[in-house]
């Protein structure tokens, strides 16, 4: 009897545990599915956070942190063309950043680029002259950012497309008339190249 | 072959003509680079045409000094680089205007490997007459080079002179080097019989 009895226990147990779990199992699923979502979701947010630049947009992404970069440092930035453009009185061609620091009393004009210094150095030039023609006695630095590679080619003995720089980073060129590379200048002011982050 | 140790200094003027030489080859290289990098697009071609003809026509451009202006590094590469680029335009017009479906986003094989060829060539060059002034003119080494690409070139017996496919390309940069090593030879030689110093000479 005593043992009728506890089978028959056991048997109600079995068939409780299996209407507990019948009742469960849908909100485990969505647990997994919650845990599925989770580790999706973190491998999205690590892909993103280190993912590189996309390879089709990479001078425009360094030319992007440059402009933030500066702006951190001159109270009056200009990061357009057209902003450039209206504050000179000029349509055309300009560098990618103009900046005023106000303490300094200093002017920045600086141009972001991968590989083509001659586009870099008009832009730096046009913007430039056009700046002075304004601004006469403005002080003003001039810097190209270039890629890690293109900084590298620069610095070597042969340097690239004609241009070098030296120890500084000033930028330069082999001179005929001198026989010698010389400081390339815009209105007396030299370059300063330096390789973007 | 024995090589004379001695190097003499080279002239400046021979010094600046082997560094013109070496960047206009290195502009041409740079304007086929740039038609491949640019899947020959032909507006994107023409429209680096007339960026740089405009720079030229600057008179501003033209102050001694300027790294536009005449004797300039700079000016001598965009004397190697703009012609160039029309040649890569007037090939890719050719290759489209000869192809069945005139697709422009991509470019046929034989089109990549002839600009191809035309960068490896001009690269080889440029490359040939940068040696020639690092070793300061010194004929001997120069001519033990050219040798050295003779000897490759002779025994690349697989490689049908003028393919310009580019699984050739080893041969076509030994092509460019040994003829830039010879064109350097005789630059070297033009200005010795003009009354440059003499460059060291190669005893057999």
């Amino acid at each position: 009897m005593r043992l009728a009895t506890l089978k028959f226990s056991t048997t109600l147990l079995l068939i409780a545990t299996g209407l507990l779990f019948f009742v469960w199992s849908p909100s485990r699923t969505n647990m997994l599915q919650l845990a599925q979502d989770a580790i999706a979701q973190h491998h999205s947010d690590t892909g993103g956070q280190t993912a590189s630049p996309n390879p089709s947009n990479r001078g425009a992404d360094q030319e992007e942190r440059v402009r933030q970069m500066l702006a951190h440092e001159y109270n009056q930035s200009y990061t357009t063309e057209k902003a450039i453009n209206d504050l000179l009185g000029f349509k055309g061609k300009t560098a990618d950043f103009l900046g005023y620091n106000s303490e300094a009393r200093q002017w920045l004009i600086a141009e972001s680029k991968g590989t083509n210094l001659n586009h870099a150095f008009d832009q730096l030039e046009n913007t430039l002259l056009k700046l002075l023609d304004k601004y006469p006695n403005a002080s003003v630095e001039l810097r190209i950012y270039v890629n890690e590679r293109t900084f590298k080619l620069l610095q070597s003995a042969d340097g690239m497309a004609g241009w070098t720089i030296d120890g500084v980073g000033y930028l330069r060129a082999y001179n005929e008339a001198v026989g010698s590379v010389t400081d390339v200048l815009i209105n007396g002011i030299k370059i300063i190249t330096l390789q973007a982050l | 072959m024995k090589i004379d140790n001695h190097i003499p200094k080279m002239s400046i003027e021979v010094q600046s003509a082997l560094r013109r030489e070496a960047n206009r080859a290195g502009g041409r290289s740079d304007a086929f680079d740039f038609a491949l990098e640019h899947k020959g697009d032909i507006r994107t071609l023409e429209e680096e045409i007339q960026w740089y003809e405009e720079l030229l026509a600057n008179p501003s451009h033209a102050t001694p000094g300027h790294p536009f202006a005449v004797g300039m590094s700079v000016r001598n590469h965009i004397d190697g680089l703009l012609p160039s680029l029309k040649d890569a335009l007037r090939m890719i017009k050719q290759a489209r205007a000869h192809s069945k479906n005139g697709a422009e986003d991509t470019l046929p094989e034989t089109l990549a490997d002839a600009l191809h060829y035309e960068r490896t060539i001009a690269k080889a060059r440029s490359d040939a007459f940068t040696f020639a002034r690092k070793c300061q003119g010194h004929v001997g080494v120069l001519l033990a080079a050219a040798q050295e690409s003779e000897a490759f070139l002779s025994q690349a017996t697989g490689y049908p002179r003028g393919d310009k496919s580019q699984r050739y390309g080893r041969a076509h940069y030994e092509e460019g080097y040994l003829s830039g090593l010879r064109d350097a030879i005789e630059l070297l030689m033009r200005h010795a019989n003009e009354g440059e110093p003499q460059p060291a000479t190669t005893a057999a």
